[in-house]
């Protein structure tokens, strides 16, 4: 009996423990926020239901003496095993850190859990052996629920932990008079401008940047706490943003002294609902900026930021198109560009006819918006042009933005993963065209575009197909209007592929470079926007 | 926030008491509004420890009695971050002394100076001053050194490097061999040491194998050259790294010997007794600026420049010239990496303060580590690094692959 009783409760931890770890690794991928884990959380099916069926019938079974004890048990034991099995497991890119957060999380779980069977328990006087396992089972079907409500009790202590860390790292900064920060933001172009403007500006000074997709409140304090030391003399802070207000309370924290507004564009729509939200966010970068009479360095190649006039010292940057005369839209910008599978070249011009060439590894016009933006900010702080021309030389592509994989297999691999907008997208598909060979599309589609997703996804096929020669596109759903798109431009069916999941998607590129004759290829795919986790499809 | 420098010093080398002396004259100058100075003091054991005592030439006098009064430590790198952490580590609370930010060695000799610090510096991810591993090494070997600084067109003195065990073996074949190479006097130096530490001359086969002996006793090598018997000694440093360099004032060390000796540079030679010692080589009787001619100068400070380069040393060297006065040729003697009190002396001669040189001096350090921090980017796509099926690994590929 002991025995059996054992094997139970082994196999219930299994068990219990894959769910409430999947879980628990949902809530942390969506920030702790509990409305998004609750978008996740209520498409999901809970098993537990059916089990909760046959743990029925076998306690009752079990209570009119038709099985023994023991079997009983291990009825139970198979059951939780079963039910182990159906939680398949979980391709997570992004795996669960077990933070102090999380930890806290455990515990104020567990202790609801006691209380709740504690209380179940006296509600219904169960017995022991049988009707413990049934209250168990509505445990766990609950259990999203209770990860829910536990993290809504952690919550104020929370708030008080982030608001001492978010204190201390003020008290840093203010100890770091002679430090200048720079903040960056935009819908998009942030990150990669952020990495070159660290290369550019670390060929003078000593420069800490906050490490990717630290672009948070938390992730900022967190950056000065663990990472800002006395020989800092510039610290670059990435500002993300999803609701008003986000840029306003980083730029509270840290008081920069420049700014960077790299683009607006329709991105997070599903949060700011408006472009005017978007705009009026991005520009308290410019207000923080403002109040210290700093300057603003503005991408005037954006139409929404040519709009905006601003009283406060202002650089305007950008890649001249040739039809429009540069010196009245720029203060520094590009020109003569020209781009292929190794790179870029372009001259870097300001008023007075100073023109100098510079090349990059680094594909696509939005990069080289960005190079210029480098670059200017660099000459406001002191670094010659001269200097700089090298250092653009050596750039590295940014992981998982244009990125050209240096070891081709079949295929050559340009690695854009990250979250695609429609602009990034777009000059994404365009800078494929570039290419001669064999253009091969992996997508996604587009996601967090609120109720403009669909018509501008499927925008998204129609330019896809201009410049691509097969698009493969992975999960039905939200592929299903980049189709609509690409065959009302006039690209063909066959030439469309949609697959179950990223690895079935690049199985198919496979069989496509097998198949491919020599003087087709070489072939190259372009991966477009990333899988967020909880959006896998079946 | 301030910068916190350690300074390193001491090690089981020959000069280390020598370094005790620089190391204090440089923590002295170090600005102590910008930098926060943590001595660390490396024993003749290997044993690092830390303490205001560490500042004090003086405390020095009596070294079970200092290291009471210090704490032992020992060095981590984790999360980013170089730490000094206590040795043994208390029961309770932090064993984190400090981080540190750059370190600045001021060690002579071998086991310190010839890159064995500077290696275990890299290996903790911790900026540090001076040359780096290869050009310190390359600076301890006397023969290495000549090797490089010839095949870059700099001129230095003929010479015949053996091993010590050679000597002892074949030892008429060897002398032979000498003297069939040069004229007599010849100076034997051992290959690898500093501050004149066994180096002597010899004027004839027998004083020959006696210097040959002496500096056997203290290298596996050994190093014979002509001497330059109508010698003038010039001395200048050079500050900088591998794309900017400026040079010091010259100096012409005076010598109460032969050669200028161990006593000469430290003990400020016979004439100035005790209480000079203090002084490490900026107590050294020495003419400075050097009596040469402007052109001279000029030229010397070119050869300086041009072979630190050629090293690619960092931070201040001082390179000690050998004038032949008899036909005007200019040899480079040596390269010192890590010199004596920083040559502050001769800084202090070209209107640049000890505290403005050993500020430039950690500058260099951590734009040489933004450099290196440059040359490093790899990643890869989570995606592709659990796709090893299908051929994305190019041509080292997965099994059964055909190309």
């Amino acid at each position: 009996m002991a025995l059996y009783i054992t094997l139970l409760i082994v196999s219930f931890a299994i068990y219990m423990w894959t769910d409430l770890r999947k879980q628990i690794h949902m809530l942390q991928l969506n920030s702790y926020r509990n409305e998004r884990y609750f978008d996740w959380m209520k498409d999901q099916k809970r098993v537990e239901a059916s089990y909760l069926m046959f743990g029925l019938i076998i306690s009752n079974l079990a209570l009119n003496k038709m099985l023994t004890p023991n079997v009983y048990l291990l009825m139970h034991t198979t059951l939780f095993l079963v039910m182990r099995i159906i939680h398949k497991k979980h391709q997570e890119k992004k795996p669960l850190v077990f933070t102090w957060r999380v930890r806290r999380l455990l515990l104020t779980f567990t202790l609801l859990c006691a209380v709740m069977l504690l209380g179940l328990c006296y509600l219904f006087r169960a017995t022991v052996t049988y009707d413990i396992t049934f209250l168990v089972g509505i445990v766990n079907l609950f259990l999203p629920a209770m990860i829910l409500l536990s993290n809504k009790i952690n919550q104020p202590f929370e708030k008080k932990i982030a608001l001492d860390f978010t204190k201390d790292a003020m008290e840093r900064l203010s100890a770091a008079p002679e430090l200048k920060i720079i903040g960056i933001t935009g819908s998009y172009g942030k990150t990669s401008t952020k990495y070159i403007l660290n290369q550019l500006l670390s060929v003078g000074y000593q420069v800490l940047m906050t490490p990717e997709s630290f672009n948070t409140p938390m992730g900022v304090v967190r950056t000065i706490r663990e990472k800002l030391n006395g020989t800092h003399q510039i610290f670059i802070v990435e500002m993300g943003a999803k609701n008003i207000g986000d840029i306003k309370e980083i730029c509270d924290i840290v008081s920069p002294d420049m700014g960077i507004i790299s683009s607006i564009g329709e991105q997070h729509l599903e949060t700011f609902k408006t472009i005017d939200n978007v705009i009026e966010t991005k520009y308290e970068l410019a207000e923080a900026v403002g109040s210290k009479k700093g300057t603003m360095f503005l991408n005037y190649n954006n139409e929404y930021i040519r709009r905006q006039k601003l009283s406060t010292p202002v650089v305007r940057y950008g890649v001249a198109n040739g039809t429009e005369n540069p010196l009245k839209h720029y203060d520094v910008w590009a020109e003569n560009l020209s781009s292929g599978p190794n790179g870029s070249t372009f001259d870097i011009c300001q008023p007075g006819g100073k023109r100098m060439a510079f090349e990059t590894r680094l594909l696509g016009p939005h990069n080289v918006q960005n190079i210029v933006a480098g670059t200017a900010v660099a000459m406001a702080l002191g670094i010659s042009l001269e200097k700089l021309a090298p250092a653009v030389r050596r750039l590295e592509p940014v992981p998982h933005r244009l990125h050209l994989l240096k070891n081709p297999g079949r295929y050559q691999i340009i690695d854009d993963a990250f979250n695609a907008n429609p602009e990034g997208a777009k000059a994404a598909v365009e800078t494929l065209g570039t290419f001669k060979g064999f253009r091969v599309l992996v997508t996604p589609g587009m996601v967090e575009l609120g109720e403009k997703e669909e018509s501008l996804n499927r925008e998204f096929g129609g330019q896809a197909a201009k410049y691509c020669d097969y698009i493969i596109l992975v999960g039905y759903h939200r592929a299903k209007p980049i189709k609509e798109g690409a065959l009302k431009a006039g690209f063909s069916e066959e030439n469309i592929y949609i697959a179950k999941d990223i690895y079935d998607a690049l199985k198919m590129a496979d069989n496509l470079a097998n198949g491919l004759k020599p003087e087709e290829g070489p072939m190259y795919v372009l991966l477009e926007n990333d899988l967020p986790d909880n959006f896998l499809e079946a | 926030m301030k910068i916190n420098v350690g300074v390193f010093f001491g090690g089981k080398s020959v000069e280390h008491e020598i370094s005790v002396i620089s190391a204090a004259q440089a923590m002295a100058a170090i600005d102590p509004v910008k930098y926060q100075v943590i001595p660390v003091y490396i024993t003749k054991d290997n044993e690092l420890y830390t303490g205001d005592a560490l500042s004090e030439i003086r405390n020095f006098a009596s070294l079970p009695k200092l290291l009471e009064q210090c704490q032992r430590v020992y060095l981590l790198k984790e999360k980013g971050k170089t730490l000094l952490l206590r040795y043994p580590s208390k029961l309770f609370g932090n064993p984190v002394l400090t981080a540190l930010d750059v370190a600045f060695p001021v060690v002579h000799g071998t086991n310190v100076e010839d890159g064995s610090l500077q290696g275990f510096f890299e290996l903790h991810d911790l900026p540090y001053t001076g040359p780096d591993v290869c050009a310190s090494a390359v600076g301890m070997d006397k023969w290495v050194m000549k090797c490089v600084l010839q095949g870059a067109g700099l001129p230095v003195l003929p010479g015949y490097c053996f091993q010590s065990s050679l000597y002892y073996v074949r030892t008429q074949e060897l002398i032979d061999k000498l003297e069939s190479l040069f004229e007599y006097p010849m100076i034997v130096k051992p290959v690898n040491l500093g501050s004149s530490i066994g180096i002597s001359k010899a004027s004839n086969a027998d004083s020959l194998k006696d210097a040959i002996e002496l500096a056997a006793s203290f290298s596996g090598r050994v190093l014979v050259e002509p001497v330059v018997v109508d010698l003038k000694e010039v001395n200048c440093a050079v500050l900088g790294d591998f794309e900017y360099t400026q040079t010091s004032a010259c100096e012409e060390p005076v010598n109460t010997d032969d050669i200028l000796s161990y006593r000469d540079k430290y003990m400020g030679g016979a004439k100035q007794g005790a209480g000079q010692g203090a002084k490490g080589m900026g107590g050294a009787m020495r003419k400075l600026p050097a009596d040469i001619p402007a052109d001279v100068e000029d030229q010397i400070k070119e050869l300086a420049q041009k072979a630190f380069i050629a090293m690619n040393c960092s931070g201040v060297a001082r390179i000690d010239f050998l004038l032949d006065m008899a036909d005007n040729q200019i040899y480079i003697n040596e390269l010192n990496t890590i010199p004596g009190s920083l040559s502050f002396y001769l800084w202090e001669a070209a209107s640049l303060s000890f505290r403005d040189l050993t500020d430039h001096m950690i500058q260099l350090a951590l734009k040489r580590d933004r450099q290196k921090k440059a040359l490093i980017w790899s990643n890869e796509t989570n995606i592709l690094a659990n796709f090893n099926d299908y051929g994305v690994k190019g041509a080292k590929g997965a099994k059964g692959e055909r190309f």
